[in-house]
């Protein structure tokens, strides 16, 4: 695998060029991975694409970069931890730019130059970021017909002058590969070609989008928070093409409470938001515990608390998620651990959410979900959501909305029912749901809501296990890439390491996740907060072997594997 | 609000009929309603009061029933009849008090009946038609003679006094 | 003799009476209030739209007023504080066949609520909002709501009064595009049942502001049955009149509706066009 980055600022264009870059992988057959890094302007800041090829699926950043190349320097030096470089990477320049930043060049790193500005100027129309996007295809071996046609597709309307000079710029950087020596170091060499089955790019916050609405969910409201943002966006139109709707409202109040209310009426309803929304949403997720309302939100995490930092990955809202209601409310959360996950993990949540008539909270975060990753179109899953409802009543018999029952779920009367007419109660009510302050009262639905949690098997799907041996490395979300990828050099010498990546965080789990562990003596918990949130989650909830560390740091910068890696190294040397 | 906005002397004989029976249907609803406010406010006495009352008022109810079966004439009741009583003064929840005695909800059925009584007067007064001038007449005698038995009631109850309505409890917040 | 013989007399042959849209559960309301009357003008107002109980559905937040739900045999959502509005909204948008009332009080809708407020009244969903309208938080035992008078020291949160200008929602509804507006009082019943028949037969967002006394923590409330007096017809002549006569009005005129607009109601467009397998080919390489 090959890792590059492509930066730039104030309009030279390196993330459209990494994008293209992207989807040409997808064409000749290849995987790949992109995130990127932006300052906090609109436009015209600071921007690095950071993009990782393979010739088998990508789903996290390596230690380092090979390649970075800069159609600029201007404030990149603010970027040097997020994309590390060593000795033996490279780091291309446009001459006209100046010298590379001090804290870009104590890596170690070649340098090279190549006048990509002077280059594009003497093609009409030629862009420079063109002429990047062509150094780097010549560099990684990415053969130029995949890119042309990539270009083809997206710029065929702009007229065949535009699409001439782009191509042109495109072939002028491929060729200045060769002629400005940069060598052939960094060449994948694509051994069989890609698999049968057919392949996508997308993004983790459509992926999330397209879960939902497989599983079922009609009716979003929306209020824009960054990084959920991109959620909603996809979703308005798409769910409008399958009957569904979306509507923007006012503020995130508005947006739980609304999909309560459509929730009520009997379609399944979702919002999507980052920290802060979930804050303010906390008292009505209540509600929908307390009164039994399915529904799902969405929160991309990013750095916290407070505004934090808003496009920037972090896996701080745990704490929230598990506790921020008051009162005790079980609930569901779930946290999807890729890219692709994102779409396995929404369906099943609301599937999860409709059958047992509770909120489920669903943990994406920034570094997912705007990465964008070519991959292997995953098989088609079914679930059999279906809310118990309840039919009409016969004469004689009064509908129980809040029934004790064995399993903990009553069937749900949908308005419109006739004979079953019912207040849906934030307040502690009786089995018939009238309001009740009454000690036996209380303890039977607060057993009744919990229950109905705990008695449900979720099946194999709680977590993801990989490997064995004594020595595993639990974590979550996003830490699960990095974790994978440590784990596989283990792997790739003969040696024994598990990976436990949790998807259902709550209910805990405590059985299997046992099982999953019996054998292990030494555990390493991966994780992206400061105050360790998972962590603190296992200690509180599972039984841990007596050697049992964690390696936790806030966000913005991601985990990266040789991290992992040096914990294990440091406990062997103790 | 205080009107005899429904004083109509073109009124027909089926119109009285079918207003009267209405009003005194709710009165007889409003009263078995305020004897459930009384029940969850634990009043009683005064919940049984007005329970009787219910059932005097459905006896009413009967009555014009009756007369109508005399005078051959319908007095059905139109749907949507309700708002056909604006200005009418019936039992008003507004009047109630949780701590309020039975004498007091004498008192105040004592002055719906008066008001009912006049109001028939005043419409037999201004009648047009023999006929309907005396069932008004009828009708106001009915009402005059409840107003003698309210009387009987009124007499086994003391005066209230002063300080009736201070309770030592303070209120509750419950949501 | 007793109210089955009176009601058998009766061959009236509406198939729901008031008392089908009542539950069984009594209210606890204090003897006096006037959310009593309101209770029963709506259940008069829906027997005679004669709209089946199952088909209605009623909203309500946190107060003595949002209480109402549990009381009626219509289906009730009995939520948080201030959000009646938007659940009440993605209900109605989601189940349009369904006739979406909403009830609360002057604390529950114009202050904690008064953002959903406004944005309801632009967005003109088509729901019915009736506003319990006391001047005053009951349920939490007597302090200054967003419509109680300035110089009201009647809370030892605000002994000095509030100072702040009451909200006047009613022309506040007007500005924000509410299509349908109205103030009554809870002891005309007769009238309100009438102005309620009509807000629910309205399209578009309907706002009922009834002056509901509370005879507990306001009881020289029980005055305004002798200050209410009948808006004068001129008013609702337009949103002009509408609009001077509320900015120059006392708060105590009521009994007609003093604003009937036609803008469209909100609605979502829906098209069923493709099949949910369809929305991965967009991604397909």
């Amino acid at each position: 695998m090959v890792s590059i980055v492509l930066a730039g600022s104030g309009g030279a264009g390196a993330i459209s060029a990494a994008t293209v870059l992207l989807e040409a992988a997808g064409m000749a057959g290849w995987y790949a991975y992109m995130t990127r890094s932006v300052g906090a302007q609109i436009r015209g800041g600071e921007t690095a694409a950071m993009l990782r090829f393979g010739i088998e699926p990508v789903t996290s950043h390596d230690d380092r970069f090979h390649v970075l190349l800069a159609l600029d320097w201007k404030n990149l030096g603010n970027f040097a931890s997020e994309m590390p470089l060593c000795a033996e990477s490279l780091i291309i320049g446009d001459p006209e730019q100046g010298d590379v930043p001090e804290t870009l060049a104590a890596s170690g790193a070649r340098q090279a130059e190549v006048p990509m500005a002077q280059i594009a100027q003497s093609i009409p129309g030629g862009r420079g970021n063109m002429v990047a996007a062509g150094v780097i295809a010549g560099l990684i071996g990415l053969p130029l017909e995949a890119l042309v046609s990539v270009v083809v597709k997206s710029l065929q309307h702009k007229g065949d002058k535009v699409l001439a000079a782009s191509n042109q710029a495109l072939r002028a950087g491929f060729d200045a590969v060769d002629e400005f020596g940069l060598g052939t170091a960094f060449r994948l060499h694509p051994g069989r070609p890609a698999g049968p089955g057919k392949r996508w790019i997308v993004t983790g916050n459509q992926a999330t989008g397209l879960g939902a609405i497989r599983g079922g969910i009609r009716y979003v409201a929306a209020y824009p928070i960054t990084p959920a943002t991109e959620v909603l966006e996809w979703m308005g139109p798409s769910l409008a093409r399958v009957g569904g709707a979306l509507v923007q409202v006012e503020d995130e109040l508005a947006a739980i409470n609304q999909i309560i209310g459509a929730s009520y009426g009997g379609v399944p309803s979702l919002t999507a938001t980052a920290g802060p929304g979930l804050s303010l949403m906390t008292e009505s997720l209540g509600l929908a515990v307390a009164s039994e309302i399915p529904l799902v939100v969405v929160d991309v995490m990013r750095g916290g608390p407070s505004t934090g930092i808003p496009a920037k990955s972090e896996q701080s809202d745990l704490n929230i998620a598990l506790h921020g209601m008051h009162g005790d409310a079980p609930h569901l959360v779930l946290a999807p651990n890729s890219v692709p996950d994102c779409m396995f993990t929404t369906h099943w949540a609301v599937h999860l959410a409709e059958t047992l008539q509770v909120p489920a909270l669903v943990l994406s975060d920034q570094a997912i979900g705007q990465a964008r990753a070519v991959l292997d179109l995953p098989a088609e899953v079914v679930f059999p959501t279906r809310r118990v409802v309840a039919s009409p009543q016969t004469e004689g018999e009064k509908y129980q909305r809040y029934a004790v029952t064995p399993s903990g779920i009553s069937p749900m009367a949908i308005p419109g029912t006739p004979g079953c007419q019912y207040t849906a109660e934030g307040l502690e009510h009786n089995p018939a749901g009238a309001p009740s302050s009454r000690a036996e009262d209380h303890a039977a639905q607060l057993d009744k809501r919990a229950r109905k949690l705990d008695l449900y098997d979720y099946g194999d799907a709680w977590a993801d296990l990989e490997g064995s041996g004594e020595c595993a490395i639990v974590t979550w979300g996003s830490c699960t890439g990095p974790a994978l990828e440590a784990a596989s050099r283990w792997w790739r010498d003969g040696a024994e390491m598990r990976v436990l990546s949790i998807r259902l965080l709550s209910p805990v789990q405590p059985r299997r996740f046992a099982q999953a562990l019996a054998g292990v003596d030494r555990v390493l918990v991966v994780e992206q907060s400061h105050s360790a949130q998972f962590y603190r989650y296992l200690r509180a909830h599972y039984e841990l072997p007596q050697q049992c560390r964690v390696f936790h740091r806030a966000g913005p910068l991601p985990v990266r594997p040789e991290e992992i890696c040096a914990q294990f190294s440091q406990w062997s040397n103790a | 609000m205080n009107t005899g906005g429904n004083i109509q002397p073109e009124r027909s004989l089926e119109d009285l009929l079918s207003y009267a029976r209405t009003m005194e249907s709710e009165a007889a609803m409003r009263y078995a309603e305020l004897a459930g406010i009384m029940e969850t406010h634990n009043n009683r006495e005064v919940a049984e009061l007005f329970h009787r009352m219910a059932k005097i008022e459905w006896l009413h109810v009967y009555n014009v029933g009756e007369l109508a079966r005399d005078l051959s004439v319908s007095d059905q009741m139109p749907p949507g009849a309700g708002d056909r009583l604006r200005g009418a003064e019936l039992p008003d929840t507004l009047d109630m008090h949780y701590l309020q005695s039975p004498r007091q909800a004498l008192e105040l059925a004592y002055s719906y009946e008066q008001n009912a009584a006049r109001f028939y007067k005043e419409l037999a007064a201004a009648a047009h038609g023999e006929e309907l001038r005396a069932a008004a007449l009828q009708l106001a005698a009915e009402e005059e003679s409840h107003m003698r038995e309210l009387e009987r009631w009124l007499a086994r109850f003391p005066q209230t006094e002063a300080g009736w309505d201070e309770d030592p409890d303070p209120p509750n917040a419950l949501d | 003799m007793n109210e089955t013989l009176a009601r058998t007399c009766s061959t009236g042959v509406a198939a729901y009476e008031p008392d089908a849209y009542r539950s069984d559960i009594r209210p606890v309301w204090c003897p006096g209030c006037g959310d009593y009357s309101v209770l029963a003008a709506l259940t008069n107002a829906l027997a005679h739209l004669q709209l089946p109980p199952e088909q209605i559905a009623l909203v309500s937040g946190i107060g003595c007023s949002s209480r109402i739900p549990a009381y009626t045999g219509v289906y009730g959502l009995h939520g948080v504080h201030g959000r009646a509005l938007p659940v009440a909204t993605g209900l109605k948008l989601a189940r349009p066949d369904l006739t979406v009332l909403v009830a609360g009080g002057d604390g529950d809708g114009f202050s904690i609520g008064g953002n959903h407020f406004l944005h309801a009244c632009r967005r003109n969903a088509d729901l019915t909002y009736i506003v319990m309208d006391n001047q005053v938080y009951g349920m939490t035992k007597g302090q200054a709501s967003p419509t109680t008078a300035a110089d009201w020291r009647g809370s030892d949160l605000t002994p000095d009064g509030t100072g702040l200008v009451p909200f006047q929602p009613l022309t506040i509804a007007l500005a924000a595009g509410a299509n349908f507006v109205a103030r009554c009082f809870s002891g005309d019943p007769a009238n309100l049942t009438e102005i309620l028949v009509e807000a629910i037969r309205h399209p578009g967002f309907s706002v009922v502001q009834v002056l509901s006394p509370c005879v507990t923590f306001r009881p020289e409330q029980r005055q305004w049955k002798n200050l209410v007096r009948m808006a004068p017809a001129s008013a609702g002549a337009d949103l002009r009149s509408a609009a001077r006569h509320l900015m120059e009005d006392d708060g105590l005129s009521i009994g007609r509706v003093l604003y009937r607009g036609d803008r469209a109601p909100f609605a979502v467009k829906r098209k069923n066009t493709v099949e949910v397998e369809k929305l991965v080919e967009e991604f397909i390489l």
